[in-house]
């Protein structure tokens, strides 16, 4: 069963992972048509949402995978229009643009974590559960690709991600994950 | 490297190496420190600029995150996705014998303001699901001065209502045999009822029932709301033993004639069971019902059967927009349920039973149908979207 009032959030993740409307859209579309013919292996006890996600995320990851045969494109305007929302004043949207560009140098892996928990609100083990890895894998992804991204905003000198003395290790127990 | 390094005239961690790692500074500022980590993080800070400066840093990117305002899709592209799932519907529904009328573009006036535009269908179905609430419980509750709008809509577009049986049929659906149990509740006669009569309350509601669809419910005992879906003589004939909910639009003699069925049939506490699950007839034996019946009676705590229906799905029964809250929360207005049936579910035959509400929508392919089946909780904000099972099943 189909369940719309998913339909933005599935768009929301579509488009921050992907930054590419069209892109983003397929990937949707593709992401709810699967869900369709799947909504039979869909058993119980789990989130309705989570499930959706997944196929939404898996969608994504689809596409980034294809996109990686080609050239990366950076972000055109039109795009970047699209993504910012026309509420926004015009500061604001000079921040979202400059935001959702930097989360577009991400890795994949560190984009996904961060649109899932920063921007979808999902909690950590929401947000584990949809990508199918560790908490801990999340919350590593997460950290790691917050401090990129305070490089990319210029929040952070480039050379304090790089330090070489290490007093503390990452976050949580267990291996860490490797981007 | 070397623009960072460690010095001894800066003060470090007690380690004596340096600073911590950014990403221990991000899992600080995340707060998902160990609180050993945290210790040495935080002794580390009050003492290093540098490292206090990028815990700013990343909070500031944990702001500039958190100023992204979620897109809402579009409206072109949400008409061009619904245009792609009624394509795929279409084609499914084609063969589905039992699909309702999702598939038209039909749409609602009253309803359009639930939505923003391009997703006219949707609308109309949530608000059909919104009817279909208001037929179902409000008509039993009697209670229906706040309902009005929904029974309003019921009078704009009775054309827009669908089949909509309410059962109480005290089955108690487990995974391997519900099945089964879908295609024996669909096939209870739902064709034959009268529409409910109970009372000007809900003549808008019992209208459209009547026009198109013939949900309703009558009372089971008094003062107990029960949707009851069957009609008395039906459960005379098949199961003498249990009492039995009456199809759709029951009249208040049907629910009483299986009220007095059961008591004069079963123990005392067999009014309690039929509150909790009114009647049994949608399983073929009437000796499973039977014990069905009498399961969901030792089950359910019998303090709370007495003058009503188990807590969990009394609010369900109770409330029409915790209904068709739930409903949507499943839906979310796409496809409006054939059935819904107050009954038991257990993961398996060894699982207790809990009361659960299973909901009968047509399903995308064709010739089966998606079965939620959802506890007493469905429908509020923590269990959105949540259910004990889905399933989907043929219809014949």
């Amino acid at each position: 069963m189909l369940v719309a009032r998913h339909r933005d959030r599935a768009w929301a993740v579509a488009l921050r992972t992907l930054g590419d409307p069209a892109e983003a859209e397929d990937a949707v579309q593709d992401a709810f048509l699967s869900a369709f013919r799947q909504a039979e292996r869909f058993r119980g006890d789990a989130k309705f949402s989570t499930w959706l996600h997944r196929i939404v995320v898996n969608s994504c990851l689809d596409k980034m995978r294809r996109r990686r045969v080609r050239p990366v494109v950076p972000y055109d305007a039109e795009a970047l229009a699209a993504i910012a929302d026309p509420r926004d004043d015009y500061a604001q949207r000079e921040t979202v643009v400059e935001v959702t560009d930097a989360l577009s140098r991400l890795s994949d892996d560190q984009r996904l974590a961060i649109v899932l928990v920063d921007l979808q609100g999902m909690t950590v083990e929401e947000a584990a559960a949809v990508l199918d890895i560790p908490v801990g894998t999340v919350k590593s992804r997460c950290h790691r690709g917050r401090a990129q991204l305070a490089v990319l905003l210029g929040h952070l000198r480039p050379e304090h991600i790089h330090r070489d003395t290490t007093v503390i290790r990452g976050t949580s127990p267990g291996p860490q994950a490797s981007n | 490297m070397s623009e960072h390094p460690p010095s001894t005239d800066r003060p470090t961690g007690p380690g004596g190496s340096g600073h911590p790692e950014i990403d221990g500074l991000a899992a600080y500022a995340a707060g998902d420190s160990t609180v050993a980590e945290g210790e040495i993080v935080r002794a580390h800070l009050a003492g290093c600029a540098d490292c206090a400066a990028d815990i700013d840093a990343l909070e500031r990117v944990s702001g500039d995150l958190a100023g992204l305002s979620m897109p809402t899709m579009p409206d072109d592209v949400a008409a061009r996705l619904t245009a792609k799932l009624d394509e795929a519907r279409g084609a499914a529904s084609d063969n589905a014998g039992q699909r309702t009328g999702l598939e038209t573009g039909t749409v609602l006036p009253a309803s359009r303001a639930r939505r923003s535009g391009g997703w006219a269908t949707g609308a109309a179905a949530a608000a059909v699901v919104a009817l279909v609430a208001a037929v179902g419980l409000n008509a039993i509750t009697g209670s229906s001065d706040d309902k009005a709008s929904e029974t309003t809509s019921a009078k704009q577009a009775p054309e827009r209502s669908e089949r909509l049986a309410v059962y109480s049929s005290g089955t108690n659906y487990t995974a391997a045999t519900i099945s089964g149990q879908v295609r024996s509740l669909l096939r209870q006669p739902v064709d034959s009822a009268e529409a409910a009569t109970g009372g000007d309350q809900f003549s808008a509601a019992s209208t459209a029932a009547a026009a198109s669809s013939s949900a309703a419910a009558a009372q089971a005992d008094a003062g107990m709301p029960a949707p009851a879906a069957t009609s008395a003589a039906a459960a005379a004939e098949a199961l003498p033993s249990a009492a039995q909910a009456a199809a759709p639009a029951a009249g208040a003699a049907a629910s009483e004639a299986a009220s007095s069925e059961a008591a004069s049939s079963a123990p005392a506490s067999s009014a309690a069971a039929l509150e909790a699950a009114p009647a049994a007839g949608v399983t073929a034996a009437g000796a499973q019902a039977s014990s069905s019946l009498a399961a969901a009676a030792k089950s359910s705590d019998r303090t709370s059967l007495s003058s009503a229906p188990p807590a969990d799905l009394a609010n369900l029964r109770n409330n029409p927009a915790l209904l068709a809250a739930c409903i949507t929360s499943l839906t979310d207005g796409l496809a409006q349920p054939i059935a819904i049936d107050y009954a038991t579910y257990a993961k398996d035959s060894q699982s207790p039973r809990q009361p659960a509400l299973a909901i009968v929508l047509p399903s995308d392919r064709p010739g089966f149908n998606d079965v939620y089946v959802v506890g007493g909780d469905c429908g509020t904000p923590a269990a959105a979207g949540t259910f004990l099972h889905f399933a989907v099943v043929p219809t014949t």
